[in-house]
């Protein structure tokens, strides 16, 4: 009898060897984690044969991809947008993060005609700080403008800037401060009717209250600008977005069987960012894994250095699109995805004709 | 300067170098890392494709290297567009499982 329960025991202690390097690789395979001293295991790994001693099938297939992809939304506001895309690698996601920042088109001012400054900034600081100004105007209405042809309109949007500062009968300086708001848009040939009756849906600044420049009484501004559309790639100012960024859904498991009150409580103070909750019989678990800055406090002390486990699960991302204002955080997400469709057309294309 | 909605003409987007059917070198202008890498990751979990990899030689050069070896089954060039075909795939399920999400 002893000596067949020894027996089992062995073999059971056999199955859990060949479990433990499976298990690290599947571990390897899922998370990223987090020790003290930094992030380990950060590199995916992609190579279709990777994972075959795991029994894991690493190549690509269409199918299985549809069936794990999920989206859902956190946080949807006019001009910024959250949410989750779970089961999708980091160079796909990367790639939307980078279409999202520099190649959505957007337009912007471009040329600056100086009528007339006599304001205290120098022309070439003015013609700056007017080309930042983020303009509300669906981009995809537009051409690109080609350099060697004359404006149209269908690829520029013409502003006037005109503002003269005086002290009026009571002795107020008016106009002491020129804002976004003093751009009045010039439409060419039939441009109003691209945007419809509505004088809301007209071209305009997205905020009227960006300081442009300051005036003193008896100075002027007198300004023609010329908006073109192009990418993000070429100068900051034709990026539609703020920010768009992502980060990796934090996965924080406890090992909290052998937690008195005492060790639970002590363990739940430590979060900052209040992360923990404390269930029955002292177990803690992580309640509010979003809320994760990564900050570490909790693996910190020696005494729970191995009984928090921090990760970050390595195809679920939390994507996060602040959009400038031209465009919806929603429709620039579609236009990403589209444009990306497109480079891919465009690639096909050039070595279909080279074939 | 050139933006990239104004195709390369005559072909010159794309060259390629390769002295065998199962391995080359594409040469892409006007592409960075959004396409290098996302090429790179589905040509990897091709079963067919041994091996590849890409580098941008140097920053203001404006030019992509694309190296592809397959495992003899097909040919570098076919490897290319089924891994194009696949971002296309990826991307279209985004879209449509991210429109029925918002909307």
């Amino acid at each position: 009898m002893s000596k067949n329960t020894k027996k089992s025991s062995s073999s059971k202690k056999a199955a859990d060897n060949e479990k433990v390097p499976n298990e690290i690789l599947e571990n390897q395979r899922t998370r990223v984690s987090v020790g003290n001293a930094g992030v380990e295991n950060t590199r995916g790994v992609y190579y279709s044969g990777a994972y075959t001693s795991l029994g894991y099938d690493n190549s690509f297939s269409l199918e299985r991809f549809k069936k794990n992809f999920q989206i859902k939304v956190l946080q949807d506001k006019p001009d910024h947008l959250v949410f989750e895309m779970i089961g999708v690698d980091a160079p796909i996601a990367n790639a939307l993060r980078r279409i999202l920042i520099a190649e959505i088109p957007t337009m912007a001012i471009e040329k600056v005609f100086i009528i007339n400054n006599t304001s205290i900034l120098q022309d070439e600081v003015l013609a700056h700080r007017l080309g930042l100004i983020p303009i509300k105007v669906d981009p995809r209405k537009f051409n690109f403008k080609q350099a060697s042809k004359e404006y149209t309109a269908e690829d520029t949007l013409i502003f006037k800037l005109n503002v003269r500062c005086y002290k009026d009968e009571n002795g107020e300086t008016v106009n002491g401060t020129v804002t976004s708001g003093q751009l009045k848009w010039e439409p060419t040939e039939d441009q109003e009717s691209m945007f419809g009756e509505n004088p809301e849906d007209f071209p305009r600044p997205v905020h009227d209250d960006i300081p442009i420049v300051k005036l003193r009484p008896g100075q002027t501004v007198d300004i023609q600008l010329y908006c073109e559309k192009n990418i993000g790639r070429e100068h900051i100012k034709w990026s539609p977005v703020g920010t768009a960024s992502y980060r990796l859904m934090p996965d924080i498991t406890v090992d909290s069987s052998k937690f008195d009150k005492k060790q639970a409580e002590k363990l739940k103070a430590t979060c900052p960012k209040n992360v923990f909750d404390i269930e029955d019989s002292y177990q803690v678990i992580a309640a509010r894994p979003l809320d994760c800055t990564m900050c570490r406090e909790c693996i910190r002390d020696p005494e729970f250095e191995n009984v928090v486990k921090l990760e970050r699960i390595r195809d679920h991302f939390i994507y996060s699109i602040e959009s400038l204002g031209a465009l919806p955080p929603k429709v620039l997400f579609q236009e990403a995805i589209k444009i990306l469709i497109e480079k891919c057309d465009d690639i096909e294309n050039s070595l279909k004709e080279m074939m | 300067m050139a933006s990239v909605n104004i195709p390369v003409l005559g072909g010159n987007k794309i060259e390629v170098v390769s002295e065998r059917r199962d391995c080359a070198t594409f040469i892409m202008t006007e592409e960075d890392h959004t396409i290098g890498n996302s090429l790179h990751y589905v040509l990897m979990k091709n079963p067919k494709v041994d091996f590849s990899g890409y580098s941008i030689p140097h920053p203001s050069d404006n030019k992509l290297n694309l190296r592809i070896q397959t495992k003899g089954e097909t040919s570098a060039q076919d490897a290319i567009l089924t891994g194009l075909n696949d971002i296309k795939d990826i991307g279209k399920h985004i879209l449509e499982t991210f429109n029925d999400a918002v909307n």
